[in-house]
């Protein structure tokens, strides 16, 4: 029984890790304007937090290694934003994200 | 007694020869037989310099009749003589079993893309093919090379008009090596690309900035997925951001993205070396891609253009003119 609830388990986290991951790329705007050199960080149940910076034009790329929901936040020299819901793919997907001066999703 | 003498009266005096009497006379006897002479000279060469005049332009508008004609007649001809090459090649391309005779099926598959790729879509007929060859086999190679050609020339023919780019990236260990920064760059300036007018005037400095990253690698497929993205000078809603595959199928002229002021943009693959089995080693693979932008007047004839586009492109023309 416990190796059937164990192979259970390990199928349901292999299941959230597919064998490709996918990209999760867009831009972050501060208002209007390009949010450059802010931290983006992508929480998903199983595996690392994935953390990338912006470019000059607030845009950034990162690879996401589930299929779900996973949690991301924003964060700016000591700022942190709240915590939000994004959906990942093993296909590539196009997000655009806007926030305010305290660095929460609008 | 005195003799008076009577003076005869003395003799009328000679009439005084005016001196213009004779030149007079000569300007009237001029005019008199000078003008019809003058006239007549004057009628007949200005009448026959007209009349030459006249044929020469009657001659070059006919000849450029005639040239029209000629050129229409060939292109009439040569368009029939590729209607039934197409119908027989397609026909029989399509209706044959496909899993017999692959060799005959890559033959008329060279045979539609050296002729007809411009109008028509064959990135479906390469990919159905390439399924049923086993990889690296002979006519897999001689298919993709095809393929690899088309798309070279294709290239190097919107990049006369255009700007083109191009790099050879190592696929080894992408996710850590080349996820997420830029492996194509290029900036153009807007003004060799985009015409000036007094409604959207471009200024000399103005700059278009494109860059693409690689997104996703498949190895099965043998399709990387690219970002591109696209920034315009000034109005930040012309900006471009999208994410599509590259194969080693897609041709430029008919798989490309449509940018403002009649741009398009277009990302193609001519190589792609990966393992034959997705769970071989990446160690030696790599992928050759082109960044290629062109006004989309020289797009495949399949992709219609919008008006705007066809205004720019009579601008550019003038301008080429001017």
């Amino acid at each position: 029984m416990k190796r059937v609830g164990l192979f259970v388990v390990a199928s349901i986290a292999a299941g959230m890790q597919p064998a490709n991951a996918g990209a999760l790329y867009g831009t972050l705007t501060l208002g209007n304007a390009p949010a450059a050199g802010y931290s983006l960080h992508l929480d998903c149940p199983g595996i690392p937090t994935t953390t990338v910076a912006t470019d000059n034009r607030g845009s950034f790329s990162m690879l996401a290694r589930a299929v779900g929901s996973c949690n991301m936040w924003v964060q700016h020299g000591g700022a942190v934003g709240r915590k939000f819901v994004v959906f990942v793919s093993d296909n590539p997907m196009r997000i655009d994200l806007s926030i305010d001066g305290a660095l929460n999703k609008r | 007694m005195a003799t008076v003498t009577q003076l005869k009266d003395p003799p009328p005096p000679p009439p005084i020869k005016k001196p213009e009497e004779k030149p007079g006379r000569a300007i009237e006897w001029t005019k008199a037989v000078g003008m019809p002479i003058v006239t007549l000279a004057v009628t007949v060469l200005g009448g026959y310099y007209f009349t030459s005049l006249s044929k020469q332009r009657e001659d070059h508008a006919s000849n450029e009749r005639l040239y029209a004609q000629l050129l229409t007649n060939r292109e009439q001809s040569d368009a029939a003589i590729r209607k039934d090459m197409f119908g027989v090649v397609i026909n029989s391309f399509l209706t044959t079993d496909k899993t017999k005779d692959l060799d005959d099926k890559v033959l008329k598959l060279e045979l539609l893309a050296n002729n007809f790729s411009q109008t028509l879509d064959l990135a479906p007929l390469f990919k159905d093919i390439a399924r049923r060859l086993p990889s690296a086999s002979p006519l897999s190679k001689r298919l993709d090379r095809t393929a690899a050609n088309l798309i070279f020339r294709q290239v190097q023919s919107l990049s006369r008009r255009g700007e083109t780019v191009r790099k050879t990236v190592s696929l080894s260990n992408w996710e850590q090596e080349v996820f997420g920064k830029p492996i194509l760059e290029t900036t153009v300036l807007k003004s060799r690309l985009v015409p000036s007018t007094k409604e959207q005037p471009v200024g000399a400095g103005e700059q278009i900035r494109f860059s693409v990253e690689i997104i996703d690698v498949d190895v099965e497929r043998r399709e990387v997925g690219v970002r591109l993205r696209v920034y315009f000078p000034g109005n930040s809603d012309n900006d471009v951001d999208r994410h599509f595959n590259v194969g080693p199928y897609d041709f430029p002229m008919l798989d490309n993205t449509q940018l403002p002021d009649g741009l398009r943009a277009t990302v193609v693959m001519t190589e792609m070396k990966v393992p034959d089995s997705p769970s071989g080693s990446m160690a030696n693979s790599f992928a050759t891609l082109h960044l290629v932008i062109f006004p989309a007047a020289s797009a495949s004839l399949k992709e219609r253009q919008d008006f705007d586009e066809i205004l720019l492109e009579m601008l550019r023309a003038e301008r080429s003119a001017s």
